[in-house]
């Protein structure tokens, strides 16, 4: 099967996607020499979709951050010689891994205007076709006979659209959030341990 | 160890796909498998995951955002982003060059909507408004846009001020009656299209084409 399926999309629609513009911010402050940030995070997704379950996973965040850390060390652990900033790089982490715990996931509720705001920006023929898909499902062929343009052009829009609303997704455009709290560490989110 | 070596490249500095390229990619592809995969596409597809463990990360990913986008459906203005549905399928439809059409649009609109007063309108960042006019007529404003209207007897002023808006005519014919339109001479047989929407480039346009000081543009 080609595809991961729609609830591990879901899950990962749910669980995932919201912590990539935390997770993206943390990244280029820890990402050794040699690694992108897109990478470790495309190679963490291809884990999580490649779990046989994810109902066994109650805290995706410290999964999450989990897999991406196990990423990094096989990393330096491949490679040939080890630098002595790889292993001030590795220090680093699991020193920030601590100021990490806090929750700053965005709610709900702002999960929700990100979106709505990344489907609305798109250009106009783009989001014409990805909305009648998605809200009124109705099959591309059938937007394509309606607009009167080749199934390949809705397609091409289409997907577009969909890359557009993923970087949409993966950054703060406002970056809001990360200025309000520069410091994840004043939060000791402490939970009764 | 005589496995073959593990696709995962890490190799620093190697001249590796970007991720960047590797996610156009993954929309492009869930795109494809949404509308069905023939057999050389699917085994196409196959080929393409297996050339890089990044790729099924990436096409998860880009799955993960296009369920994720049903969601905006249930979202407080996703009814002003369904209304704008049907304006922008007309939109990517016609031809803008439909120029009488609009002034007719415009003007009827304006004109339905407040006799000699100046009236304005404008959307939020993400707002996508239409407002329906008293004889069935709409403005449909596109996100971050502002339009002000000032019908006087012997001028209309229309202001597209920022961003994109759509004039829906209900009926023509009214209009007709109601405004001295040279623009009437220009409407193009063969386009019965009364839905139009405008950039404010292309409205400065239409209106050098009519020649009528039915409308003027913002800065």
């Amino acid at each position: 099967m080609p595809a991961v399926s729609t609830e591990r999309a879901r899950w990962l629609a749910t669980h995932i996607l919201p912590l990539e513009p935390q997770l993206r911010g943390w990244l280029t402050r820890v990402t050794p020499p040699g690694l992108e940030g897109d990478d470790l995070i495309q190679e963490a997704y291809t884990k999580l979709a490649s779990l046989a379950t994810v109902s066994n996973i109650t805290q995706p965040k410290a999964y999450l951050y989990q897999i991406i850390k196990h990423l990094i060390s096989d990393h330096i652990r491949r490679a040939n010689v080890i630098s002595i900033d790889a292993v001030a790089e590795m220090a680093q982490l699991s020193v920030l891994e601590e100021g990490m715990t806090p929750e700053r996931i965005l709610s709900g509720r702002q999960e929700l205007e990100r979106l709505y705001q990344a489907i609305a920006r798109l250009p106009g023929s783009c989001r014409s076709v990805f909305i009648m898909r998605k809200f009124d499902d109705k099959p591309q062929k059938a937007i394509a006979a309606e607009l009167r343009i080749s199934e390949n052009t809705v397609e091409k829009r289409m997907s577009r659209a969909l890359r557009m609303i993923l970087e949409q997704l993966q950054t703060n455009k406002e970056g809001r959030e990360n200025a309000a709290s520069p410091e994840p560490a004043k939060h000791k989110g402490r939970r009764d341990a | 160890m005589r496995r073959a070596p593990s696709p995962r490249s890490t190799k620093v500095g190697a001249m590796r796909e970007r991720g960047r390229t590797i996610d156009a990619a993954a929309s492009v592809w869930v795109v494809k498998i949404d509308r069905g995969l023939c057999e050389t596409e699917s085994a196409k597809l196959e080929e393409w995951l297996a050339g890089d463990t990044r790729r099924t990360g990436a096409l998860a990913r880009a799955q993960a955002a296009w369920v994720h986008a049903d969601r905006a459906q249930v979202y407080r203005n996703a009814s002003e982003l369904r209304d704008s549905r049907s304006a922008r399928a007309w939109r990517s439809a016609i031809p803008w060059a439909s120029a009488a059409a609009v002034v007719l649009g415009l003007a009827t609109a304006f004109l339905a909507w407040q006799g000699y007063s100046q009236t304005h309108f404008a959307t939020k960042l993400g707002e996508i408004r239409r407002v329906p006019l008293a004889d069935g007529s709409h403005i449909t404003l596109d996100t971050q846009s502002r339009v002000s209207v000032r019908y006087e007897p012997a001028t209309r002023l229309v202001r597209l001020e920022t961003g994109e808006a759509l004039f829906e005519v209900a009926k023509d014919h009214d209009l007709v009656a109601e405004i001295p339109l040279r623009a009437k001479i220009h409407r193009p047989q063969h386009s019965p299209k009364k839905k139009v929407a405008l950039k404010p480039e292309q409205l400065r346009q239409i209106l050098d084409e009519v020649g009528e000081k039915i409308g003027v543009l913002g800065p």
